[in-house]
């Protein structure tokens, strides 16, 4: 039997078939990357099966690429679904904004339904309640709806009646019951089913271009696998956005472990689109990951410290680094261009490196010295920002590794592992790198059987 | 090199410490670093009372103590930088170099308690610096002696165990990052870290209006009066409180007036400053030994956690804006009010009823977020429910408490549950029990309130004292509404249209 791995990132997607594939989605469909892997195949129809891990959940949440659903909530908690979001104070400030949320306060309905703690109905659910905010979300164009019934893990019944009655009527619904937070806490459980809701159009459009990929190319039979936050699973039902998530460490957590207690590792990812450190472990529920404070695509910032800093804004690859001809805002990326540290070809993302960029990146950098330099004080060049630039962005990694109870013998994986190897190597000599530069994300996918979903 | 490099390293430094303090501050507790002769390197506070009294809580923890590594001490004595007697701090030390030690310090909050005399006895059991744990071993006996006192809130034990071992693991991330030997973490760097804090605040402090300031408040919800002489030079700014009123109720030490001062500054600066002994140089405070804002001996001080230290944070502000408008805010309770449930005669539940934040020219104010306390992080229904026998039946905002006007008042918070059996209510509305102004012709935000719907009734009783103490029978509905902030602006400001239409 076949078998073929995806990994669907934000901008970039792999595939390991046949042959091995990384294409830029902005430029090659999802769907077209797997038609092309499958017509490699040529007795596909034989049967087999796709295993894939996305990340769109996270990056879609993290870019605000998804579509405004709406919230309902047992009445009496419509605003505790916002306050819950509670922005945690950074320091001394006058106003302190909350955390974002992914519904808008309009969109929160109360429901007129009671569940006791103990999982006892004491208001039952009125079908005639949910039959008029039916009316009110189509006049919204809502088509994502999050359920947050108080006690709904001790009885998840209203949930699952107006989950019922919402999908009957053509929405997608995310129930608090449905979360993996669920009984762990209650902000946590309404907080993920809003948010997946939130992003559920951007994650089944997916699911639905892998689904069309393998019709179109005589390969219906062929099992679909996700790994999800509980593991590797063939069931559909968890191909969602609250399933998926998380499912990306998973996927590299048992890849990496294989399943033995001995190959326990500590992995440092360094993809295009995320840094992470990850510490697989014999079993895959308990892969955990953690993201780097420098990301590719994060920007800098000069407010404080009359030194640049990498902040947390991650830009992404819309409209992309500077390197790629497009964008006025400086990453981390850039800077590793204009250092010459990106001559090592890698696929669908070197040729997309406008060479004629360098000159306007050099010209950002030494904007960032004008910027920084004291009265009286030489700027510096665009080199030695660049420099500088670089050196800070070890230091904050090797921070992160730092804090992190690594063990002294780390993987590196991703394409940007090669070039980031030796300056790591060289801050924190008393620590062994394995660059796994042969393994890629969608070899991963396929590595492990996943354990338990 | 374009810049100093010392400042390159004291950003890296700063991230540094920041990323180490986190595990602490996603707790929202407070964290301090610093040598043990008391310099402080790195404070992260979660309130602004904590923010110069937890080093020094750690310092007189170290004088007394002499810490070695794996010690643990304990405190939460107002006479020993502590704050209130529900706020308890643990300290550690880490040799980092031979001859060079640092201290590492975490505090948390308990279930408060207060009582009608306003006796510091009356608020728990008062912890001079004690020893708590030698070789990471942590004193049983002691532990529970401790815990055993009737005054001593319900969880102590195992919170200073939680506690005790997160900051055990913090000390040993930062012994492993001190191994590193290109983190340069030595005490030539922390030398160097500070003198480039030092020149960064001096640039941020001249961003600050210059000049003198007189301002007189009276503390809301309270007889007294704070008077502020508020001196803003070059390199340093200065709070003499002389003329403060005094009082028998309640006070606050003066190292909890100086975080109030510090803090309000920095977030008028509003920047992720550096908080370490370079900062505290550039501030000096006169809190004159007879008023209440210089503890002595016997008064409670969880009253004047309530009060005064959010009188003081207004208070700076509003003497800053009389020197720069542009500074000013409108008017908010800043803490948030307390309410307690007591089942069977034992406290089982202790709800922060937090009020919304004063709007300010550019922005409305927050809603349910205290500006000026503590934050205990968002309730949890779940949480709330397990604590106690308490059925929730709303729970979020007060929609409409805040104060209406061009920038609105943040909403205060919105409590409300049913009891499932007998129990006794406690409050103290504190500053949240008074309105409070908006700015501008902006609106009042509304008080703090409570109401009670008795069972088999549709009736709510409001509650009018600003503290107290209430028996419920069993079926009982408790509504605890929290401060609104005042608004900025008028809605209907002519000049504001005029300037629209031009």
């Amino acid at each position: 039997m076949h078998r073929l791995g995806l990994w669907v990132g934000d901008s970039f997607a792999e595939i390991r078939g046949k042959d091995f594939s990384r294409w830029f989605l902005p430029k090659k469909s999802l769907s077209e990357g797997i038609k092309e892997a499958l017509r490699a195949i040529e007795d596909r129809e034989v049967g087999g099966e796709l295993v894939f891990a996305s990340s769109r959940t996270e990056s879609a949440l993290e870019r605000r690429q998804g579509s405004q659903p709406a919230l309902f909530v047992t009445s009496g908690f419509e605003s505790w679904a916002r306050t819950a979001r509670h922005s945690r104070r950074t320091g001394p400030v006058l106003s302190v904004e909350r955390a974002w949320t992914p519904v808008p306060e309009d969109n929160v309905f109360g429901i007129d339904e009671r569940i006791s703690v103990d999982g006892k109905i004491e208001k039952p659910l009125k079908m005639e309640e949910l039959e008029f905010l039916v009316g009110k979300l189509e006049l919204l164009k809502v088509k994502d709806v999050a359920l947050g019934f108080r006690h709904s893990s001790a009885n998840p019944e209203h949930e699952r009646q107006a989950a019922a009655y919402l999908r009957e009527k053509g929405f997608r619904v995310s129930a608090s019951h449905e979360m993996p937070s669920v009984g762990k806490s209650e902000a946590k459980a309404w907080t993920h089913a809003s948010e997946a809701a939130y992003v559920e159009s951007v994650v089944r459009e997916d699911v639905e271009s892998i689904r069309s990929a393998l019709d179109a190319e005589g390969a219906s039979s062929w099992k679909i696998s996700a790994w999800t936050s509980r593991g590797l699973s063939n069931d559909p039902a968890a191909f969602t956005a609250s399933g998926l998530r998380g499912g990306t460490s998973r996927a590299i957590g048992g890849g990496l472990s294989g399943g033995k207690e001995s190959d326990r590792k500590t992995a440092l990812i360094f993809g295009l689109e995320d840094f992470q450190i990850v510490d697989a472990s014999t079993s895959v529920e308990n892969a955990q990951s953690r993201t780097l404070a420098v990301q590719p695509t994060c920007q800098i910032a000069t407010e404080l410290w009359p030194f640049p800093v990498w902040t947390a804004v991650d830009r992404g690859f819309e409209p992309g680094p500077m390197l790629f001809g497009k964008s006025h805002q400086l990453t981390f990326l850039d800077v590793l261009f204009v250092q010459g540290r990106l001559t090592t070809a890698i696929d669908a993302f070197s040729d997309r490196i406008q060479e004629k960029s360098a000159p306007r990146i050099l010209e950002a950098l030494f904007t960032v010295g004008k910027h920084l330099a004291e009265p009286g004080r030489r700027i510096a060049d665009a080199k030695t920002i660049a420099a500088d630039l670089e050196r800070a962005a070890i230091e904050r990694i090797a921070i992160d590794l730092a804090v992190h109870p690594a063990k002294t013998k780390i993987a590196l994986l991703g394409p940007l592992a090669p070039i980031l190897a030796p300056l790591l190597a060289k801050r924190r000599p008393d620590l062994t790198f394995d660059v796994e530069a042969k393994t890629t994300f969608a070899d991963l996918v396929l590595r492990s059987n996943g354990g338990p979903a | 090199m374009s810049w100093e490099f010392s400042m390159a390293r004291s950003a890296l430094l700063h991230a540094l410490f920041e990323r180490l303090a986190k595990p602490a501050s996603d707790r929202d507790l407070s964290f301090a670093l610093l040598q043990s002769d008391g310099t402080a390197i790195h404070v992260r506070a979660s309130s602004p009372a904590d923010l110069a009294s937890l080093p020094q809580a750690a310092s007189i923890c170290n004088q007394y103590l002499r810490l070695k590594e794996g010690d643990l001490a304990i405190v939460n004595d107002p006479a020993s930088g502590g704050t209130s007697l529900a706020s308890i701090t643990l300290v550690t030390a880490l040799a980092l170099e031979p001859g060079f030690d640092m201290l590492l310090a975490l505090r948390f909050r308990l279930s408060e308690s207060w009582g009608e005399k306003g006796l510091l006895s009356e608020e728990g059991v008062r912890i001079p610096p004690t020893p708590l744990a030698s070789k990471r071993e942590i004193n049983r006996d002691l532990l529970n002696a401790i815990a055993s006192h009737p005054a001593t809130p319900v969880g102590f034990a195992p919170a200073v165990e939680k506690y005790s071992g997160l900051l055990l693991e913090i000390t040993q991330r930062l012994k492993t990052i001190a191994r590193d030997p290109k983190t340069q973490l030595s005490s030539t760097s922390i030398k160097s870290y500070l003198n480039d804090s030092r020149k960064l605040i001096a640039t941020l402090l001249h961003r600050l209006p210059l000049g003198t300031m007189n301002v007189v408040r009276r503390i809301p919800a309270a007889k007294e009066t704070l008077k502020l002489h508020l001196e803003v030079t070059d390199d340093k700014v200065s709070f003499d409180f002389k003329g403060t009123d005094t009082s028998e109720r309640h006070a606050i030490t003066d190292l909890t007036a100086l975080g109030a001062c510090v803090w309000t500054v920095l977030a008028l600066l509003d920047e992720n400053v550096p908080v370490n002994a370079a900062v505290f140089e550039h501030f000096q405070i006169s809190a004159p030994s007879n008023t209440l804002l210089n503890w002595k001996g016997a008064i409670g001080t969880e009253r004047g956690l309530q009060t005064i230290v959010p009188a003081v944070c207004e208070t700076v502000v509003k003497a800053f804006a009389k020197l720069n408008p542009l500074l000013d805010v409108a008017s908010s309770a800043g803490t948030s009010a307390l309410a307690q449930m007591e089942f069977g005669g034992v406290k089982k539940l202790t709800l922060h009823i937090a009020p919304g934040a004063g709007a300010t020219a550019t922005g409305e104010g927050s809603d349910a977020l205290p500006v000026w306390g503590a934050g205990p992080g968002p309730m949890s229904p779940g949480i709330l429910e397990a604590a106690a026998p308490i059925e929730l039946t709303a729970l979020g905002t007060h929609t409409g408490s805040g104060g209406k006007g061009k920038k609105l008042g943040g909403d205060g918070a919105l409590v409300s549950f049913r009891l499932r059996e007998a129990g006794r209510l406690s409050w103290l509305l504190g500053a949240s029990s008074v309105k409070h102004e908006g700015h501008s012709g902006g609106r009042s935000g509304s008080a703090a309130s409570i109401e009670i719907v008795r069972a088999g009734s549709t009736d709510a009783e409001k509650v009018d004292s600003a503290e107290g103490r209430l028996e419920l029978a069993i079926g009982d509905e408790v509504r605890l509404y929290g401060a609104g902030g005042g608004a900025f602006g008028s809605k209907d400001d002519p000049k504001e249209e005029t300037s629209a239409k031009s």
